[in-house]
């Protein structure tokens, strides 16, 4: 006889939370009561759980099978398990034993078949003992057998045995799996798919017909999953009889349908069906498939409404993350990053984006609100991988990748250098100049900075269980040559992730990592005068013996060489220590009540030490200089979590409420020495320096916090939540510390109504709605108070110590709010071939943490207050399609646009302009505003050109305001410098085993001065510019100036250069290649992933500058990196 | 269940322990100093003047915006006697052009506006928290009323010269008398009548002048003298000649304050003169032998608080770039001054001023040539590179045959005022120097006192006035037939170059646009009577939000 569970069953008929999680315990399916206990267990240990254990499912769909038992058989029996059941039949019972046991079993079906219904509650007693209490009463019993089978037999026949379980009875036979694998909506045959018995390497590859057999299968009850690459992997229990033929039948669903996904939302998880916000979710191919070196990498495109502006390139990019546009003016719009369930204030780049299982963006208020004082900028929940279930699988991660520059500035030569100066100014070429002019001895700097970059990066971890606990532990270096020379950085880090549970209600875990980057070596600097851009080409980098010059234009010391740098001494070492803990109960007598406590340490220390020796032109005119600083910051977070989740029927209550304390603490010891006795020592010898400067730094900020959460639905069909925070921050005034962010949403799952039309042509319609209020606090400790900042004199020879007023208090400064109302649809249609989510919201932020600019009058030119309010409204909508989905091929879209309107509604209650600040009403926040830029006065506009003071082949300004005079009226705004649409592409297609993922990504509606469109080259014509297109009287050119001193100028007034930045960009390629399951198998290997990835391979742009996402266009050029990865499983 | 109760205790704790944390909301930072605790105290009160006094220091001091600058150099360039011998952006491309280039939106002026009424804040919260009855005055062996008056004293006298420099820049601008409070940010700021802000200054100084001592606190600070000196010239402006006759005198007959006739100090047993002795390193300073000063500024090399001054890259020339055919014989030394990047030079005219024999206008005032020296005359430096058929021991003359102008400046050999040498010993490259520099001193005082004089028709004793100078210098008496403005502006020069606030000088006799068009060829024509008034900077015109500032006539 044949049983069949179908686990997907109980999941869409009953729609309850904690269900969702179920899914992974099949102990659910059989004890109403404790059930709802051990999956409400498994909650509190969200965001983590219940995340990974749904990707752990994920993932063994395409790593196929596991290690080979790692216990042997005997300690297995020890093993301590829990079980119960009711009525339920033996087989059944022993197989949940077996797997509890990691055993194979093996029966004869007819001896089982016979017995009696067994009813048990069973909690932490050894394997032994329950096979024991199980057989009771029966003429079974249990052995084990040499080659490590659990084998249920008659008494009898063990006992005519001379060696007890040495062989396999004869009546234990082997039985067949066979079956069908078919796309659940077209019927159609999936051919290739995989089925595996869970938990080991047996298995088989359906044919033409979608078909598969496994056979000599032994007797007993097993998971069987089937999977299939873009399709969501469907497990089975299956009992196998001796001698007999199991037929299963497979109906896969394809992946785009997201309708029971596990989502993580800050305090708990939900499925996504049940979310009532808006939460985005990163898809899992942007952490794996890519070889990202930063969250934000993986972030940028990936989620709509989510922009990362890259502002500098190098080994260590700074890279921001905007989520749905800027909101505050001055105030940090930065997201709020919480790592497994603590916030995370260290560096993106210390997080290993192997360690991470998946990322969660919460964009509207009223998801975010649970985090109500940090949530205004929205907040990114990232989840490190949890333990696997079973025997400890190993994976290794390598990447090799090479970088190039795609774009630097086009300076001149020394050759153009000198003619454009002796057009500028030629009086003032000096000798040395005109002399390497004719030698042709000129220098190209730029070339003598930069190098082709290298990376390479190693990851590997291990993961698995033992006694009831799961543990994930991962190491990993990366090393990175960047582009410009001694641009090196290499990161180690390790992880440990561990969970475990005592006594069935009482839960313990760590995510526990250390990180050390080592940023030592002093690049040339690309930027300024004397960086590699700009210094004088007519100018010479070495001396006759070789050695660096330190003064490399003789006639001008003011400049040093711009790779002296290469010379320093330069230590640059950080530690980072994090640990986020938590320990988690449920209350006994209470069904549904749990409480939760987590505990976030982390400590970062930071080392840097510099010396500029005698061999350069700091060193050598200070007699040596040195710099060291040791910086500390130490974070703290206690959290205390209650949660009560129960159903009552069709009514489904999940309330949270929240405790949390904050503190962070930055401490900064420097010391800065000039003149050493000599430069043996280094900095070590500092205390033999003439003189020394020594600097002690010191920051606290405290963060308190209350949050209460109750979300209930209605038959799974109508969902409320409802949320209010109430924050305390020590850095506001002492009667505005606190602020009440309040926030509610509601949704309806429409599609499961009674009078929904059930076709497969929509079988998701879920529309949304929330408004709520959240906060910002982002400004420095201390802000509110009256400052003094040292300013120091000299008597005689005596220091004066000196303190001015530097920085006005604020004594009402408080919370900077955002209130936001968000309308949403997430939708499935088109037989699960299309699906997605749009939002359209309206976000108003008041009492903006403004730092503005006052009348210099004042003594002091800016002060923090909360001023005006601003307005974000937008959408973003994110589509995925499957464009084709056969049997051999398949083509997915995952597209994502955002659009957003930023404005200023008012500033000081008046509805007036803030012209210093360059703030105007109704215009968004951050403006280019400036004089514009019209032309170049022509030839027979000399007359009119006279009248400004100008003359043909100057600047021509516009008047705006027609009064024949250039003033402040002049001004215009010039477009905004936040773009207000951005999307990403992805396409991915999946041929057999290769797949090919496309990612684009783009960016509109940006305007930026362009500083390369400059010539200005400091007095004496003393640095390089890039070349251009000069305006001469026989080049009437009205696209740039001519070559003189004074050509920016009209009246004395000068403008930026304004070019639209926006851009698109193939950002990401890659093409991979999974080695096929009977390859692997002989290898001994799950997986085997080989992938080859381009990274900023074109960009389509109307900048002339450097690129337009970079903010200074003389810094080190964004790079293009090709790279080889392997991923590898086993 | 026993770990369940633990669980339960440790729930407690945590509980009760959060109550306490609240407490933590409330900042009290250990490393900051507010307002409140600063100046609670006679102690507190002397590190607000120190923090005062080292911003006064920074009108010698580069700008923020140009590391060739100096920030009061507007107040002397641009004039009769000063020029530009450099192409160069911040304010020196305005005394080369005026016209266009003298917009409210050059950075320039709002460097300078920011940096005053920084000074003017300073100073109020200083005035203002004294009146704090809180305030133990107590310490420095002298009564609290003494210390109290003394500080608030110098306070106002610092305030007044910050709108001094005000007034006289921009002629109405809005007083601002009270410590600036994020509570009371203006939008609507108003320009003060001109005589307001000097009825303003002289109510300081008045106050000061009664409570600064004579031998100023600590040296850096002003001293009675320099307050006197400053009513004198007030009370000028004012048309009240005895008046500043009589503030003229309280510092001439002080007897503390002399002018210095004889040889001392450093260099002594080298050649020279008594004018030029003051401006060796170890010797400006009162307590160095400098009976003249009245206020002198302090600067010092590898010391917290020393600062650095751009006085000398200002002004010297770059001889180092002087090139005889391919060679280029000059070497950096400490005798020659060190590095000069020559952002503001003299005029050929104020080179042309002094008869022959006046001290003044020798070789140890003016370096109108340099020897070539060999290794062990330059040394630790090294030796000269000589040119062909030049041998060690020859003069190289500098140049001022042609003056200074539109199509001829940047001239590396143009003669320069050695009052403005002084560098590291040990870095001939380093961009500032850091010797004490006399900032004001009595014979200026004298120069002042002649000035009134003259104009209440004393010309007698405006002579004997600007003898007293002339005598020191060895320049030949002058008659009281020979006084007019005009002679006591070009002596001023003669004694006063690189030192006195030129442009004001001018402005206040009312000779700007004349004597700058007539001897500065290098922009002084292209002077018109709107640049008699810088412009209010655009920023502060901009952040009056509530109330139009207009700016000053022209602009």
């Amino acid at each position: 006889m044949v049983t069949l569970v179908d686990q997907k069953t109980p999941l869409h008929t009953s729609r309850k939370w904690h269900q969702s999680v179920g899914k992974s315990i099949p102990a659910i399916a059989f004890g109403r009561r404790f059930a709802g206990v051990l999956a409400f267990l498994l909650l509190l240990m969200a965001p983590a759980l219940a995340q990974d254990r749904y990707a752990a499912e994920e993932r063994r769909t395409s790593r196929t099978s596991q290690a080979p038992l790692a216990l042997n058989s005997m300690e297995k029996l020890n093993k301590l398990i829990s079980i119960e059941a009711h009525e339920e039949p033996l087989a059944g019972v022993l197989g949940r034993i077996a797997r509890k046991a990691d055993l194979r079993l093996a029966y004869g079906g007819h001896t089982i078949a016979s017995a009696e219904p067994v009813t048990l509650f069973l909690e932490n007693v050894s394997v032994a003992v329950a096979l024991h209490e199980a057989l009771r009463g029966t003429d079974l019993e249990s052995k084990i057998s040499k080659n490590g089978q659990l084998l249920v037999a008659r008494k009898h026949v063990t006992e005519a045995t001379a060696e007890p379980a040495a062989e396999v009875p004869e009546e234990i036979l082997v039985g067949t799996i066979e079956g069908v694998v078919s796309d659940a909506e077209t019927d159609e045959p999936l051919i290739g798919a995989n089925v595996v018995i869970s938990g080991t390497t047996t298995g088989a590859a359906t044919d033409e017909n979608g078909r598969f057999t496994i056979s000599d299968v032994a007797p007993g009850t097993y998971d069987l999953q089937a999977s299939y690459l873009g399709y969501r992997t469907q497990i089975r229990e299956v009992v196998v009889v001796d001698g007999q033929t199991t037929t299963v039948r497979f109906e896969l669903f394809q992946e785009a349908y997201q309708g029971d996904e596990i989502v993580v939302v800050g305090y708990g998880a939900q499925r996504r069906s049940d979310i009532t916000g808006s939460v985005a979710t990163v898809p899992v191919e942007r952490l794996e498939l890519m070889s990202n070196r930063s969250l934000s990498q993986v972030i940028q495109g990936a989620v709509p409404g989510v922009m990362v502006q890259t502002s500098s390139a190098g080994t260590t990019p700074s890279e921001a993350i905007l989520i749905r546009g800027r909101n505050s003016i001055t105030a940090s719009n930065d997201p709020l990053i919480v790592l497994d369930g603590v916030p995370y204030g260290g560096a993106l780049r210390d997080i290993n984006i192997n360690d991470i299982a998946s990322v969660e963006v919460l964009k509207d208020a009223s998801a975010a609100a649970i985090y109500g004082a940090r949530g205004s900028n929205g907040v990114i929940l990232v989840t490190t991988k949890r333990g696997t279930d079973g025997a400890p699988r190993f994976s290794y991660d390598g990447f090799v990748g090479v970088q190039s520059y795609i774009n630097i500035p086009d300076m001149m030569t020394g050759e153009e250098f000198f003619q454009f100066k002796s057009i500028r100014y030629p009086e003032v070429i000096t000798q040395s100049e005109r002399d390497l002019y004719e030698s042709g001895g000129w220098t190209d700097w730029v070339d003598l900075g930069l190098r082709q970059g290298f990376s390479h990066q190693h990851d590997l971890s291990v993961s698995g269980a033992f006694a009831g606990s799961q543990y994930y532990v991962s190491g990993s270096v990366l090393d990175v040559q960047g582009l410009t020379l001694n641009d090196d950085y290499l990161r180690l880090s390790g992880r440990i992730n561990l969970d475990t549970r005592i006594g069935g209600w009482l839960g313990l875990g760590t995510r526990t990592q250390y990180s050390y980057e080592d940023r030592s070596g002093a690049s040339p600097v690309l930027s300024g005068g004397d960086g590699l851009y700009r210094m004088n080409p007519l100018t010479v980098p070495y001396d006759e013996n070789g050695n660096q010059a330190i003064y490399p234009w003789p006639e001008d010391g003011n400049f040093g060489n711009p790779l002296e740098p290469l010379l320093y001494s330069n230590q640059d070492e950080t530690h980072q220590f994090l640990t986020n803990n938590f320990i988690s109960v449920d209350v006994p007598f209470v069904p549904g009540l749990s409480n939760r406590v987590n505990v976030g340490l982390r400590m970062r220390l930071s080392d840097y030490a510099n010396y500029m020796g005698r061999d350069t032109r700091f060193g050598f005119e200070s007699g040596g200089e040195a710099e060291t600083s040791r910086s500390r910051t130490d974070y703290m977070a206690v959290e205390n979590v209650l949660s009560y989740n129960r159903d009552f029927g069709v009514h489904a209550v999940f309330g949270t409420g929240v405790l949390s304390f904050e503190k962070n603490n930055g401490t900064t010891h420097s010391v800065e020495a000039r003149n050493f006795p000599n430069d043996y020592l280094k900095w070590y010898a500092i205390s033999q320096a003439g003189f020394t400067d020594v600097g002690y730094s010191y920051n606290e900020t405290f963060l308190m916090s209350q949050m209460l959460r109750l979300n209930y639905g209605y038959d799974s069909r109508y969902l409320i939540t409802l949320t209010v925070r109430r924050d305390g921050y020590s850095g506001f005034g002492p009667n505005t510390k606190w602020g009440v962010f309040p926030s509610v949403a509601v949704a309806w799952n429409l599609h499961d109504e009674s009078f929904f039309p059930r076709s497969s042509a929509i079988s998701q319609l879920k529309p949304r709605i929330s408004w709520g209020l959240n906060g910002n606090h982002a400004v420095s400790a201390y802000s509110a108070m009256s400052r003094l900042g040292q300013y120091n004199g000299l008597a005689g020879n005596t220091t004066a110590p000196g303190f001015i007023p530097s920085r006005l208090g604020q004594d009402n400064l408080g919370w900077e709010s955002s209130k936001t109302l968000n309308l949403g649809l997430d939708f499935t249609v088109l037989k699960n071939r299309l699906s997605g989510e749009i939002n359209v919201y309206n976000t108003n932020t008041t009492d903006l943490l403004l730092n503005r600019s006052i009348s210099s009058v004042h003594g002091i030119t800016s002060i923090i207050q909360n001023i005006g309010e601003t307005r974000n409204q937008g959408f973003d909508v994110l589509l995925s399609t499957r464009n084709i989905a056969n049997s051999k091929f398949v083509w997915r879209t995952d597209g994502n646009v955002a659009y957003v309107k930023n404005e200023i509604v008012d500033l000081y209650g008046d509805k007036r302009d803030d012209v210093a600040n360059e703030w105007f009403i109704g215009h968004p926040i951050n403006v280019n505003y400036d004089y514009v830029w019209e032309g170049t006065w022509q030839l027979h506009e000399a007359e009119e050109a006279a009248k400004w003071d100008s003359q043909p082949g100057f600047v021509k300004l516009r008047d705006v305001d027609g009064d024949g005079v250039l003033t402040g009226a002049d001004r215009q705004i010039i477009g905004k410098t936040d773009p207000s649409v951005i999307w990403g592409l992805t396409n991915t297609f999946y041929y057999k085993n290769i797949g090919l993922s496309v990612f684009v990504h783009g960016v509109h509606g940006v305007t930026k001065a362009n500083s390369q469109r400059d010539d200005y080259t400091y007095a004496e014509v003393r640095i390089n510019a890039t070349k251009k297109d000069w305006w001469t009287p026989e080049n009437p050119t009205n696209d740039w100036i001519a070559n003189h001193l004074y050509a920016h100028l009209m009246s004395g007034v000068e403008a930026d250069y304004y070019e639209d930045a926006s851009f698109i960009r193939l950002k990401d390629v890659t093409l991979s290649y999974d080695l096929p399951n009977s390859l692997m198998q002989k290898l001994g290997t799950q997986r085997l992933r080989l992938y080859v990835t381009g990274r900023n391979l074109a960009t389509i742009t109307k900048w002339t500058g450097l690129d337009p996402e970079l903010n200074n266009q003389f810094s080190t050029p964004l790079q293009r990196e090709i790279g080889f990865g392997a991923n590898l499983q086993f | 269940m026993k770990l369940f109760r633990v669980f339960l205790l440790a729930a407690a704790i945590s509980v009760i322990s959060g109550c306490d944390l609240v407490d933590n909301l409330n900042e009290n930072p250990p490393h900051l100093l507010t307002t409140d605790r600063l100046y609670a105290s006679y102690s507190g009160f002397e590190a607000g003047l120190n923090g005062l006094y080292a911003q006064v220091r920074r009108e010698r001091e580069r700008t923020p915006s140009n590391s060739h600058a100096m920030m009061g150099g507007m107040f002397m360039s641009g004039t009769d006697n000063m020029t530009t011998n450099h192409h160069t952006g911040g304010w020196v491309t305005v005394s080369m052009y005026w016209r266009d280039h003298n917009h409210p939106t050059n950075e320039a002026y709002e460097e300078v506006f920011t940096w005053l009424y920084g000074i003017i804040n300073a100073a109020n919260t200083i005035i203002e928290r004294a009146e704090n009855e809180e305030v133990d005055w107590s310490g420095g062996g002298r009564s609290p009323q003494e210390n109290k008056n003394r500080i608030v004293g110098e306070a106002r006298a610092v305030r007044a010269w910050a709108y001094r420099h005000l007034m006289y820049g921009w002629g109405d601008v809005p007083l601002s008398l009270e410590e600036a409070r994020g509570s009371t940010i203006r939008t609507d700021w108003t320009r003060a009548p001109v005589e307001e802000v000097r009825e303003q200054i002289i109510a300081d100084l008045l106050f000061a002048a009664e409570h600064v001592p004579v031998e100023p606190s600590l040296p850096g600070r002003i001293s009675k003298g320099a307050v006197q000196h400053y009513l004198a010239e007030m009370y000028i402006l004012e048309g009240e000649y005895e008046t500043a006759i009589s503030w003229t005198n309280e510092v001439i007959n002080n007897g503390a304050y002399r002018l210095v006739t004889q040889r001392y100090g450093v260099g002594l047993n080298e050649p020279g003169v008594p004018f030029m002795d003051m401006f060796k390193e170890g010797n400006s300073n009162r307590e160095e032998g400098n009976t003249e000063a009245l206020w002198v500024f302090q600067f010092g090399q590898n010391i917290i608080g020393g600062g650095g001054s751009t006085y000398r890259r200002t002004h010297l020339s770059r001889y180092w770039n002087i090139r005889i055919g391919d060679v280029i014989p000059l070497q950096l030394t400490h005798e020659r001054g060190g590095l000069g990047y020559a952002r503001k030079s003299a005029t050929k005219w104020a080179l042309e001023l002094y008869e022959p024999g006046d001290d003044r206008g020798s070789e140890h005032a003016i370096r109108w040539f340099f020897v070539l020296k060999d290794a062990e005359q330059n040394a630790p430096y090294p030796a000269d590179n000589l040119p062909p058929g030049y041998a060690y021991g020859d003069t190289l003359w500098l140049d001022w045959s042609r003056d200074l102008t539109q199509d001829d400046r940047n001239r590396f050999d143009w003669p320069f005022f050695r009052k403005a040498e002084g560098t590291d010993p040990n870095n001939m490259q380093a961009d500032v120097n850091h010797n004490d520099q006399v900032y004001l001193r009595l014979a200026e005082t004298y120069l002042l006192r002649a000035e009134a004089q003259f104009h209440l028709g004393r010309t007698g004793d405006a002579a004997q006035s600007i003898n007293e100078v002339r005598r020191r210098a060895n320049a030949s008496d002058i008659t009281a037939a020979d006084v007019t403005l005009d002679f006591i502006l070009d002596e001023r020069s003669r004694e006063l170059f690189y030192e006195e606030h030129r442009r004001w000088t001018l402005l206040r006799t009312g000779k700007f646009l004349e004597r700058v068009r007539a001897y500065n060829k290098n922009g002084g024509d292209l002077v018109t009577e709107r640049d008699l008034l810088f412009p209010i900077p655009q920023s502060v015109v901009d952040a009056n939000l509530n109330s139009p500032m207009p700016n000053n006539p022209g602009y």
